[in-house]
């Protein structure tokens, strides 16, 4: 175990000791969360009705935090804080709710903690973090991409509260900046009077928060109840199990009123239900569902809105989301469809139905109640409509990562401080930064740049891509490489880096740094070995680098000790034809090198054995390196394989060979 | 550990009553989550909900702890695509996307994609094959080790 595994290890030991679990078996068997009563005792009135009604009503129409992101403020970037919720103290064991009860037991800071988001009639998505500050008291920041008070312009909030008498978080003296430094409108009465004891009620039922501008918080992904009456039902198109039993014996009896609830794709192993799902006319139970049973003409499945008891299992699909399309409209934001864009078929052509951002959405369950197999029917089961589901607006992510991506290439020309903007994808190396970071192969420096984007924006993140082009040379060199920009953050293919239209070979470090090597496109790591250099995605045609190797050949054995008695072994494999071994150099160390193919008859084989290695089968042959590492190396033996085919062998080993000699080992 | 076994368990439904199975299985199962999600409070949410998910199928499971073990990870994993999705949401960039030297284990456990983060979990907390980790995950075996490699080059560094 290397000192970072140890590290980890005693560090996971010690995060876990102090974990307190919450006990509640009973809550379990009612089915409820402990949370659910522990806030909520009978006969406590809720506390959002009473402040909504009285401070909506006072201040409504103070456009503080109601504001807009706008297409041309593309460039204001939002950085709330809400990838994880800090750590709040937990509460066990569960409260007796017969004790009378304390503010601290009814509305604990711990509950106001975390982030919150509120989503305007305007779509705005606004975010706030409420932190404990480790005195009873909570530190709020709002964030805002276009304030009215700042002129549109971003605004922060901040403030520090306490919980009052009624369990409330009252922040006392809210201090909003805007971001840019100018001074927010004059208003009447003064911003900071309208903010004064700004006040957030939690109602526990729903997990939000009230404040006393009359905007409702919620958690991040939290379900937004529908102002409408009828949101959710129980069970369509039956509305009872001894219904569902009469529907199976007359779809037994091929009624044609009753066999379209019989889908045996829904029914099938694996995961083919969810692209039955997802393409359109698939399921004829769904889609009879939407449009008879909730009246929608157009609908999306979206993958992109996971819900609770997302997943099949026991003849039930849960968690399915559908988004409600506006007839006839193309989407507005995403009027194109990208090239590839499998998860979302038809999205360009979804417009959204509550407004140019926002989708009507409903969840539900499909369930087969009596017979599980292909000729059981189906029945959409607890569906209820969830809260809006929110496209975002490519213009401004594109905006965003342009902005982000134009000083990434400035201060590759200026030669310092371009580290960190982009996460490169390397699999099973570590290439840390993005290749030619300051220069080209021949250590010119870099004099301009340009960003292009290649790719249409893909629903309903507005990932894409572009191309950046460095300079060199007057121009005569010229780097370019695809960069990606995802959930707001950067990723480069590390393979995708081209200088004058060449492929640059990408270094990789594996083995905790034991060994080093590059490759250059087409060659590319694989997600699909462990660790291979493969060329096409099958990976037919790889080199696999394997360290310790594992027993060898088709029959498990003991691990070995060194390359020798792996040659040795390998040998003795009667299901292999293997050449004698014969002494190479590789990375500056001696090595043994032989030839393998399997035996008239042999069934695939693992040569170098191990979880997920390629296999040699009839008709490949593999050249094999063995390796004793030098000493110091984590890595005792390394076994590296070129695999191709006999017809492609040669051709495969040759254009393995660049890969084969860059490799260096590192001791110490 | 309380934890059950990630591939399965010989011990049938019907030989333990559900408050014993749950008794016996709860603090594994919170410690777990809570290494996988960084919360405590979520993690106590998640377990409960699967722990509910089970006792409403306990007449029918025949091996209840693989179960309860996909449904907690299941949990987790939903935990952390919402976070993706909220993200995905708002048009933001951020600057501490990759680890820098000098940060904690914590910050950079925090960011790690779920696949990374529960594998390493798993292994240096569970102590589980790559086999059971992937089955666990339901991946390919090949995909753990370097989801591990690529966390702790991370971690390595963070540490520097």
């Amino acid at each position: 175990m290397t000192d970072v595994e140890q590290q980890l290890t005693d560090h996971l030991r010690r995060q876990a000791a102090d974990v307190v679990p919450r006990y509640d078996l009973e809550a379990v068997e009612q089915g409820v969360r402990p949370d659910e009563y522990l806030y909520c005792p009978p006969g406590r009135r809720p506390l959002t009705g009473l402040l909504v009604g009285a401070a909506a009503a006072a201040l409504v129409g103070v456009a503080v935090f109601a504001t807009l992101i706008r297409d041309d403020q593309a460039t204001t970037v939002i950085t709330p804080a809400i990838d994880t919720p800090r750590p709040v103290e937990t509460i066990s064991p569960p409260v007796d709710t017969s004790v009378p009860e304390t503010v601290t037991d009814r509305q604990p800071m711990a509950a106001f903690l975390g982030s919150w988001t509120s989503i305007d009639t305007d779509s705005s998505l606004q975010t706030m973090d409420i932190g404990g500050a480790g005195d009873g008291s909570a530190e709020m920041t709002v964030r805002d991409a276009a304030a009215g008070v700042c002129s549109d312009s971003s605004s922060t909030m901040t403030g520090t509260g306490r919980l009052d008498d009624n369990g409330d978080l009252v922040i006392a003296t809210p201090t909003l900046t805007c971001d840019d430094g100018s001074e927010p409108l004059s208003l009447t009465p003064p911003i900071e009077e309208q903010l004064r004891n700004l006040t957030f009620a939690r109602d526990p039922q729903s997990d939000s928060l009230t404040d006393t501008l009359g905007l409702i918080w919620r958690r991040p992904g939290a379900h937004e109840p529908s102002a409408e009456g009828a949101t959710s039902g129980a069970m369509w198109p039956q509305s009872s199990l001894d219904e569902v039993r009469e529907a199976q014996e007359l779809a037994d009896a091929a009624d044609p009123a009753y066999t379209w609830q019989i889908d045996p794709q829904l029914s099938s192993a694996g995961e083919e239900w969810w692209g039955h799902l997802r393409d359109q006319g698939g399921s004829e139970i769904v889609e009879r569902f939407l449009r008879d049973g909730l009246g929608w003409e157009e609908f999306l499945f979206n993958p992109y809105q996971p819900a609770e008891g997302a997943g099949k299992r026991d003849g039930t699909i849960g968690g399915i989301v559908y988004l409600r399309c506006a007839p006839g409209e193309t989407n507005p934001l995403y009027p194109t469809a990208p090239v590839g864009h499998k998860e979302a078929p038809g999205a360009e052509r979804c417009a959204p139905t509550i407004d140019e951002f926002r989708y009507e959405a409903v969840q539900f369950y499909l369930s087969q109640l009596v017979q599980q197999d292909r000729t059981g029917v189906w029945v959409v089961t607890d569906w209820m409509f969830t809260a809006p589901f929110t496209q975002t607006d490519p213009q401004v992510v594109e905006t965003a990562a342009t902005a982000r991506l134009q000083d990434f290439l400035a201060a590759r020309i200026a030669g310092e401080g371009a580290e960190g903007y982009v996460e490169v994808g390397v699999v099973g190396g570590s290439l840390e930064e993005v290749p030619l970071l300051y220069a080209t192969t021949t250590g010119a420096r870099f004099e301009r740049s340009e960003i292009e984007r290649v790719s249409e924006p893909l629903w309903p993140g507005g990932d894409m891509t572009f191309a950046v082009r460095l300079f060199a040379d007057g121009g005569e060199t010229v780097v370019e490489q695809q960069i990606s920009v995802s959930s707001g953050r950067l990723f480069h293919d590390a393979n995708g880096t081209t200088e004058n239209g060449g492929s640059i070979a990408v270094p990789y470090v594996i083995f905790d740094g034991d060994v080093t090597l590059s490759a250059a496109d087409p060659w590319e790591m694989s997600w699909r070995f462990a660790l291979a250099l493969t060329l096409g995605d099958q990976g037919e045609e790889r080199v696999e680098l394997v360290a310790d190797s594992l027993p060898v050949g088709c029959a498990r054995g003991p691990a070995l000790s060194g390359a020798s008695e792996l040659a040795r072994s390998i040998q003795s494999d009667p299901d292999l034809q293997v050449t004698d071994p014969v002494g190479d150099i590789v990375g500056g160390v001696e090595v043994l090198a032989m030839d393998i193919t399997l035996t008239a008859g042999a069934s695939v084989c693992e040569v170098t054995g191990g979880p997920g290695r390629g296999d040699l089968v009839q008709g490949s042959r593999m050249r094999l390196y063995l390796i004793d590492l030098p000493e110091g190396s984590a890595t005792r033996t390394l076994a590296i394989s070129v695999v191709a085919s006999e017809a492609r062998f040669e051709a495969v080993l040759q254009a393995a060979e660049p890969i084969i000699d860059s490799i260096e080992f590192h001791t110490g | 550990m309380a934890v059950g076994d990630l591939r399965g368990t010989s011990e049938q439904r019907s030989d333990v009553a559900f408050g014993e199975f749950y008794s016996r299985e709860l603090d594994g199962q919170v410690r777990r989550a809570t290494l996988i999600l960084g919360s405590n409070e979520i993690a106590n949410d998640v377990v409960h909900d699967a722990f509910v998910a089970v006792y409403r199928r306990w007449d029918s499971l025949d091996e209840p702890g693989p179960y309860l073990n996909v449904a907690v990870l299941n949990g987790c994993h939903g935990i952390h695509r919402r976070r993706s999705r909220d993200l995905r949401l708002l048009p933001r960039l951020l600057d501490r996307d990759t680890a820098s030297a000098g940060e904690s284990l914590d910050d950079v456990l925090a960011r790690l994609p779920f696949n990374q983060r529960a594998a390493v979990v798993l292994r240096y907390y569970d102590g589980r094959t790559t086999d059971e980790i992937a089955l666990a995950l339901n991946c390919a075996p090949g995909s753990v080790g370097p989801w591990i490699d690529r966390a702790l080059a991370k971690m390595r560094k963070a540490l520097r």
